[in-house]
């Protein structure tokens, strides 16, 4: 159990080296660099020597090898760098951003959860019979609509009969929980509903499959109430599987976030990403997406980790 | 089952039997066969492209129709109405629909084709390369698809092929992770323990055994993956980078949708709706194909 | 009267296009107190008319299309599932056959032995652990102040069979049905755990039905026998009677495949050709017909009746008054307490 631990631990250092490899060339494989368009922001025509100087400051200038070791170097020293476009810090950029987009995906994983988990248990419970039937054809609805098509007719729709958009401010979520809450509601939502779409078939066949097993059997034979072999013997054992497989959906919700974003305008690390990627502010670029693929791996870790903990019939080599 | 059916002595009226053999899973799964049949009559919609229509995709019409932004209720000529640039949206739907079409077949084949042979070699050697390949697919499945397609596509130079290579990417990591896990049970199991001992090369245990046991496995992965690439597709071009104008796709037709939709909110709906039940549709193929091929699954659900 | 009375009870399984006639049309019944055995190979529908008594069939695809179970003059079959719940486990306790996946892994035994009393019996927390205390020691559970905090991951197979059927015992029962108790289980510890069942139930005057396929085990442990094949009864009679004059040529089978002490320990094991019939495509005729060694023309063509070869020893046999003559030669008395199953 403990040797589980450290070796997956360990696994992170070789991930995340990997993870910082791909985020450089990433970047690098992008046509262009900044300093066309820094200079070019001036209005002026290209100077070709202009263009030199930026590219010499920034270190675009030297060989691939050289500029991966300094990206490599910086990230030892726990230091992400200077946006080439604004030359604000990245970590700077990243603590404003992140935010809105965790505070995004967290509210859609809520809502998600709260639509998927009793539907997918009724859906089990009922299966075959009318609740199940249209439980399985909304989520095979939801399932189709892609979330961010959702979210421009929610926007539409209330553009249309409110005359609502999307506040803008910079308020933290502690300055004005309110607020923040009032402008991510509907982006949530429409993430949320795709995420229900798979967590209720995911949590409907996990229950299904727990339905199945023989301590239900014997849990009934002892003449136990129906809600009591629900409540108590079932739903004790589909908790951990229907967390661990929704926490696995995470990366894909974050999808739905850099989309979302754009489209309620919203200061947050998928406008970032798409905007540093449109300019090539690889520091940026590089940053924001180091972040983000490093937070998902750590989360995908603590899950495997709290499932490993919590579930005694694992037995680990 | 499967290997039986491929024994031409045991099935002599081969053709026969596969026909009823189709019949009789459709008629088991109809919800697969309704999807098949929405599939098929939408691919038939989009290969009318140019006969359905007098109109060019590209092309402004102007004159008495003056179709910009006109519903289509409101317009005689145009069923669909028009686009922001008086452009009929019916047509722009059909071609739009090639290139989704083309995206949504050739990124999933691609990226489980890939994810498939990752899969099986890894978990075949197993040892340093297992160890090695996982890691990068750890990192392919932490980071959000869309944020690696993107910076693909922009690569590859927005061409379709960018888009389709940038698209299988996102399937690459899951699909092996899938085949690998299932490979690794099947070289565990007596047979491929057999073919070992009595000598048979690598090569010809992953070609004779493990590829053809995964192929449900891959199979389903591909049309799970289908739905998902027309969706993300969609999502690449409608932030303006996947499938550049004047090819129109089903995302990038979403574009303007949100600045125009005040005057005409069909130009929101249609290319959305057009997407969701396409995906519906190849979903419920996907289901049924799963509870097909899946003997895990079967008699559940 | 007897305690538990099945009538034609027939349990099929509804697939897409086929039946499953797992229990089709049996007929059996248990006195006060008494122990009785159904054997019959594994698939042959004897689990499923077990569970079928306490509504226990997974519904669908299954359901029970026929028949009666009488217990004390009230059809169970008949009875609503909140009223159906108050006999379980009250009245006829169940043991399983996987004792690995019976308990919930995630439920401290303290919980899973005092649930069913709490609910059943009314009972506080406190007297039913004092209860559930006293049930560990009587199964041979030492220290079961210890155990009772434990969870099943820290039992063996052996261990978790004697907390199913301290669970079994729990609320009293008058009849507990055993559905291939030990068949899990490794051969020294299957003799075990008959023992202490036959002895329990035997001091508190309740009524065992053992489902097992392994005749010989049950040889020293039940008065009565039932011999089920293909979803149907065949034959049935007292302990002695099937040990010494079998008369249906199944039964005849399943003797010779066992090593018995009382035979020449040269004449090799005999095993009963083919594979049974296909629940879902019976054939015409009787169902063994088609491995049967005594087969007749008639035997493909009609189901044979039920016929009595002596009162309380009933086959269902075109020839089975011959085959009960030819078997009730004189032979060696059974010798009762020697024979083991292998």
């Amino acid at each position: 159990m403990r040797d589980y631990i450290i070796r997956r631990v360990l696994l992170l250092i070789p991930n995340l080296f990997i993870l910082a490899t791909l985020t450089f060339f990433l970047a690098r494989v992008l046509p262009g660099d900044v300093a066309l368009g820094l200079v070019a922001e001036d209005g002026s025509v290209i100077d070709q020597e202009a263009v030199q100087v930026i590219r010499e400051r920034l270190g675009l200038n030297d060989p691939m090898p050289v500029q991966y070791a300094r990206w490599m170097l910086q990230l030892l020293q726990g230091d992400l760098g200077k946006s080439d476009v604004s030359d604000l810090s990245v970590v700077h950029v990243v603590a404003e951003t992140a935010e809105v987009t965790f505070l995004l995906a967290i509210l859609s994983v809520i809502i998600g959860a709260a639509m998927a988990i009793p539907f997918g248990i009724l859906s089990a419970m009922m299966r075959g019979r009318w609740p199940d039937q249209v439980i399985r054809t909304f989520s095979a609805v939801f399932l189709a609509l892609p979330n961010f098509w959702l979210g421009i007719l929610l926007l539409l729709a209330l553009v249309t009969w409110f005359s609502w958009s999307p506040p803008i401010f910079q308020e933290t979520f502690l300055d004005a929980p309110v607020k923040q809450f009032q402008r991510l509601i509907l982006p949530a939502v429409a993430i949320g509903t795709s995420f229900a779409a798979v967590a209720t078939r995911l949590t409907r066949s996990t229950m299904l499959e727990v339905l199945n097993q023989d301590y239900i059997r014997t849990a009934r034979a002892k003449g136990l109430f129906p809600n009591r072999v629900i409540i108590r013997h079932a739903l004790p054992n589909a908790v951990l599987p229907i967390i661990t497989l929704s926490a696995l959906l995470f990366a894909g919700l974050l999808n739905g976030a850099v989309v979302l974003e754009r489209i309620f305008a919203l200061p947050g690390m998928g406008v970032e990403i798409v905007t540093a990627t449109s300019e090539r502010d690889f520091q940026l670029l590089q940053g924001l997406v180091l972040v983000l693929g490093a937070f998902v791996m750590v989360w995908m870790l603590l899950i495997d980790l709290v499932y490993v903990a919590l579930d005694k019939r694992i037995q680990l080599e | 089952m499967i290997t039986a059916t491929n024994n031409p002595e045991l099935s002599p009226t081969r053709a026969n039997r596969t026909g009823s053999a189709a019949w009789r899973i459709m008629r088991r799964h109809p919800t697969g066969a309704v999807g098949l049949v929405i599939t098929i009559l939408i691919l038939l919609f989009i290969l009318s492209a140019g006969i359905l229509t007098p109109h060019k995709y590209d092309r402004t019409l102007s004159g008495k129709a003056a179709p910009m932004m006109s519903r289509g209720f409101d317009d005689e000529l145009l069923v669909l109405g028009g686009d922001e640039l008086g452009r009929d949206v019916l047509t722009r739907l059909q071609h739009a629909g090639r290139t989704s079409f083309v995206i949504g077949l050739a990124a999933p084949l691609l990226g489980v084709t890939l994810g498939t042979i990752i899969g099986i070699v890894s978990a075949y050697r197993g040892g340093i390369v297992d160890l090695l390949v996982q890691r990068v697919v750890d990192v392919l499945i932490s980071l959000p698809g869309l944020v690696l397609a993107m910076a693909v596509t922009l690569a590859l130079g927005f061409s379709v092929w960018g888009v389709i290579i940038a698209l299988s990417l996102n399937v690459v990591g899951g699909s092996s992770r899938v085949v690998r896990s299932h490979a690794l049970t099947q070289s565990q199991l007596e047979y491929v323990q057999a073919a070992r001992a009595l000598g048979a090369s690598d090569l010809r245990i992953i070609f004779r055994h493990l590829l053809p046991n995964s192929m449900a496995v891959s199979l389903v992965l591909f049309t799970v993956g289908v739905g998902a690439a027309i969706t993300a597709e969609a999502g690449l071009s409608f932030l303006g980078l996947g499938v550049q104008p004047p090819t129109p796709s089903w995302g990038n037709m979403l574009t303007f949708a949100q600045q125009y939709f005040r005057f005409g909110a069909h130009i929101a709906v249609i290319p959305g709706l057009t997407i969701a039940i396409v995906v519906f549709a190849i979903n419920l193929v996907g289901d049924s194909l799963r509870d097909v091929l899946d003997p895990h699954l079967r008699g559940r659900g | 009267m007897p305690l538990l009375e099945i009538e034609n009870l027939k349990t099929y399984f509804y697939g897409d296009d086929t039946v499953v006639k797992a229990v089709d049309g049996i007929s059996y019944n248990i006195e006060e107190g008494e122990t009785v055995a159904l054997v019959g190979e594994s698939g042959c529908g004897k689990s499923v008319s077990s569970l079928s008594i306490l509504g226990l069939i997974p519904s669908p695809p299954g359901r029970i299309v026929d028949g009666e179970v009488r217990f004390r003059d009230t059809d169970l079959l008949q009875l609503q599932p909140s009223d159906m719940r108050r006999y379980r486990s009250r009245r006829i306790a169940m043991v399983f056959q996987e004792p690995m996946s019976s308990l919930n892994p995630v439920i401290n035994i303290e919980t899973q032995l005092t649930e069913g009393m709490i609910t059943q019996l009314g009972l506080t927390n406190r007297q039913a652990k004092d209860r559930a205390l006293e049930l560990l020691e009587t199964v041979g559970i030492s220290d079961p102040e210890r155990r009772l905090a434990q969870f099943p991951h820290e039992f063996s197979g052996g261990m978790r069979q004697r907390v199913m059927i301290a669970i079994a015992l729990s609320c009293e029962p008058d009849l507990i049905i055993a559905d291939e108790p030990t068949t899990s289980l490794d051969v020294t510890i299957q003799a075990q755990i008959l023992d202490l069942m036959q002895t329990l139930t035997r001091d508190r005057g309740m009524a065992l039905l053992l489902i097992t396929h392994n005749l010989g085990v049950v040889a020293r442990y039940v008065e009565r026998i039932n011999i089920m094949y293909a979803g149907r009864i065949i034959e049935h009679g007292s302990s002695t009677d099937i040990f010494e004059k079998p008369s249906h040529p199944y039964t005849v089978g399943l003797l010779n495949s066992i090593p018995r002490i009382d035979r020449d320990t040269r004449s090799s094991l005999d095993p009963i050709p083919g594979q049974p019939p296909d629940l879902a495509h019976l054939p015409d005729g009787c169902h063994f017909a088609e491995r049967c060694r005594n087969r007749i023309d008639r035997c493909t063509r009609e189901y044979p009746q039920t016929i009595q070869v002596e009162p309380r020893h009933t086959s269902t046999c075109w020839v089975a008054n011959e085959i009960h003559s030819n078997t009730a030669q004189p032979t060696p008395l059974m010798p009762k307490g020697e024979l083991k199953g292998v």
